[in-house]
């Protein structure tokens, strides 16, 4: 699967037609401005020969000689030059005052009129006045760079204002494009928070009309999942039921066996070792229907004396503990409560207490603890002097079919079930070896 | 006595008719159609229920048999063994559940409670390593010497007796206690099982601390 960032994409895609228009809009700007300023630039060195030539006039009139402008002395011809013009008085084919920077002369006078000449590897402006009756040629020139430069100016003025502009709209647009992905995050953050059975379609206040499909089609997968699941949930009831039958019928014959056989007590101990088996295959189905309901959802949960359920369960089991003469020390706290399922809880109990009969030895001691913690959570602990789990495989206990011992006969389905029913029930298992030997498993219910 | 056992297994059936054979006249029927029609006749004295019918539900047939008045005992046999489905079929008026697979000897001693009630008797001799008690009588031997036991000691091991094998816990001797006296000290159950085990032999009853106490069966 290629990844992709939905986030950078709308970024790129409202930014970079952005950027492209902008430069267009710049570039266009900076163009038409330089045609601008050319005009104006024409019409300035129009209104200088002009006034040149007014000023040539006037130093005629007044007989003197042609060459005698005072440049220093005029204001405005500084400022012609400040401006980085040149001019020459041409009167025929001689020229009569020059000023500023200027391209070489021609031999003649040039021809009235605008021309864009090259000269001194420059590019010049040149502007050619003459006077109706005299012979007086008026010549202005400007370096074609100062208008380059002046339209320069302009676009490097232009350039902090697009800047601060590409900036504002990219921020914005950041914001803008995190808060329009968040109802997306929610959902993920949403699916990602649930439980495994957790199958109930996905909702949220708001949903973007764009992944609204998506969100459909996963409630729709959701929907078709919780039904494939609890078609199995219910094959499973099924067929555990299904399986108590036959089962019933083995153990009945198995007993009236027995009993026909109250003279042959080494046939009747066969019969026995037979109704154990059918007892553990017994045993299985029940868990194995707990299990079921659990994950289907169809267990109730209300409030539950923990305090009872234990103290129930063990009496039940005790009579197999006193059977291997084993010791057992009850000390059970009164109104434990705890939420949960007690078809569920007592199957917990059960499957601890039932472990540490079976793997404490004959004569051994077995302890059932259950407390109320400072924070409210129920602690049972049930603890045996057996030989406990070898430490490579405590991890491994809680696997489905694992047994730490092959010497007892078990499900083998106990531990996992007990951990699946404390998950379900937001509690949690500890196993630890005991001193010198031993198993202590430790349950917290919330 | 005439129990009559409506199950639909064909294995199942004939297995239980053989089991309870020996101890009372079993007939055997297998729809709620067929149990209905030979409820009828009034002839038998208890009933024992499986649940899954084919033409419907052993509960349906048991709420209509109650609605209508007919408040014969019922032991209902089933293959729904959890809490919830059992506290469905004791609302529904059954008197006893036990789940298949069951023990033989449990449905034995299941079936001849109810026939203890029916008859209106209390228990019969029961005999225990050695103990026998009679609860009519009030009458304990241990091997074949009569004891004299104090009312709230009989109480006790009347209870623990009746149970044995089964573990019996402080407060419900407490409650066979009250009986007699208005206020039960803290330890007044552990001073009446110590004068019991005096008379009767200390190995006669366990102590589960934390749970209570048994009269085991010989293991």
């Amino acid at each position: 699967m290629k990844l992709y960032s939905l986030r950078w994409a709308t970024f790129r895609a409202l930014v970079i037609p952005m950027l492209v228009a902008l430069v267009l809009v710049a570039g266009a700007g900076v163009w038409t401005a330089h045609r601008s300023i050319s005009t104006l630039r024409d019409h300035e060195m129009q209104q200088e020969g002009a006034f040149l030539m007014m000023l040539s006039l006037h130093e005629a009139t007044e007989g003197e000689r042609l060459g005698m402008i005072p440049s220093s002395d005029s204001d405005q011809l500084r400022k012609l030059r400040g401006s980085g013009t040149g001019f020459r008085i041409w009167s025929d084919s001689v020229i009569v005052t020059a000023a500023g920077a200027l391209p070489a002369a021609d031999l003649q006078a040039p021809q009235p009129g605008f021309q864009t000449i090259r000269a001194a590897g420059k590019e010049w402006r040149r502007y050619a006045v003459r006077h109706a009756d005299l012979p007086i040629v008026i010549e202005v020139v400007e370096p074609g760079e100062l208008r380059d430069e002046l339209a320069w100016q302009m676009a490097i003025s232009m350039t902090e204002p697009i800047l601060l502009l590409i900036l504002a709209v990219s921020v914005i647009a950041t914001f803008q494009i995190a808060s329009a992905m968040r109802p997306m995050l929610q959902l993920s953050r949403e699916i990602n928070a649930r439980d495994t059975d957790d199958l109930r379609p996905l909702g949220g206040t708001s949903i973007p009309a764009e992944i609204a499909p998506l969100v459909a089609a996963v409630n729709d997968l959701m929907s078709r999942l919780g039904r494939a699941i609890e078609h199995e949930r219910e094959f499973t009831d099924n067929a555990a039921h299904e399986l108590r039958t036959p089962l019933a019928v083995l153990k009945t014959r198995a007993q009236i066996a027995e009993r026909a056989l109250a003279d042959s007590p080494a046939r009747q101990e066969e019969l026995k070792m037979l109704v154990a088996a059918i007892d553990r295959a017994t045993g299985v189905i029940e868990q194995l229907l707990v299990l079921s309901r659990l994950q289907g959802g169809h267990a109730t949960f209300g409030t539950i004396d923990f305090s009872q359920l234990t103290e129930d369960v063990a009496r039940d089991l005790v009579p197999m503990a006193i059977a291997k003469q084993q010791e057992v020390d009850a000390s059970i706290a009164p109104g434990v409560m705890v939420q949960g399922n007690a078809d569920s809880l007592s199957m917990v109990i059960r499957n601890l207490i039932d472990n540490a009969i079976r793997y404490a030895p004959v004569k051994g001691e077995i302890a059932i603890g259950l407390i109320q913690g400072t924070d409210g959570t129920a602690i049972l602990r049930v603890s045996d002097n057996g030989p406990g789990i070898p430490p490579d495989k405590i991890e491994r206990v809680f696997e489905r079919f694992t047994r730490y011992s092959h010497d007892e006969s078990g499900s083998g389905l106990g531990l996992a079930i007990v951990e699946r029913i404390l998950q379900q029930h937001k509690g949690s298992i500890v196993l630890q070896n005991a001193q010198p030997h031993g198993l202590i498993c430790e349950v917290r219910l919330g | 006595m005439t129990a009559l056992l409506v199950e639909d297994d064909q294995m199942l059936g004939p297995a239980i008719v053989d089991a309870l054979g020996p101890h009372f006249r079993v007939d055997w029927v297998r729809t709620v159609a067929d149990a209905e029609e030979v409820l009828a006749t009034g002839n038998y004295s208890f009933v024992i229920l499986d649940l899954g019918l084919p033409d419907g539900s052993g509960l349906d047939l048991l709420k209509r048999a109650r609605a209508a008045g007919n408040m014969i005992p019922v032991l209902i046999l089933t293959a729904r063994s959890l809490l919830e489905d059992r506290l469905s079929g004791l609302n529904s008026g059954a008197d006893d559940y036990l789940a298949k697979p069951f023990d033989l000897a449990e449905l034995i001693a299941r079936c001849e409670a109810i026939m203890r009630r029916l008859r209106g008797s209390a228990s019969p001799i029961i005999t225990h390593r050695g103990l026998t008690y009679e609860a009519a009588t009030r009458t304990v031997t241990l091997d074949g010497k009569t004891l004299h036991l104090s009312a709230r000691e009989l109480a006790i091991l009347d209870l623990l007796i009746a149970n044995r094998g089964r573990l019996i816990s402080k407060s419900q001797i407490e409650e066979q206690l009250y009986s007699w006296e208005s206020t039960v000290e803290s330890n007044t159950v552990e001073v009446y099982i110590s004068r019991l085990r005096r008379k009767i032999g200390h190995d006669m009853i366990t102590t589960v601390r934390g749970l209570g106490y048994t009269m085991p069966k010989e293991a």
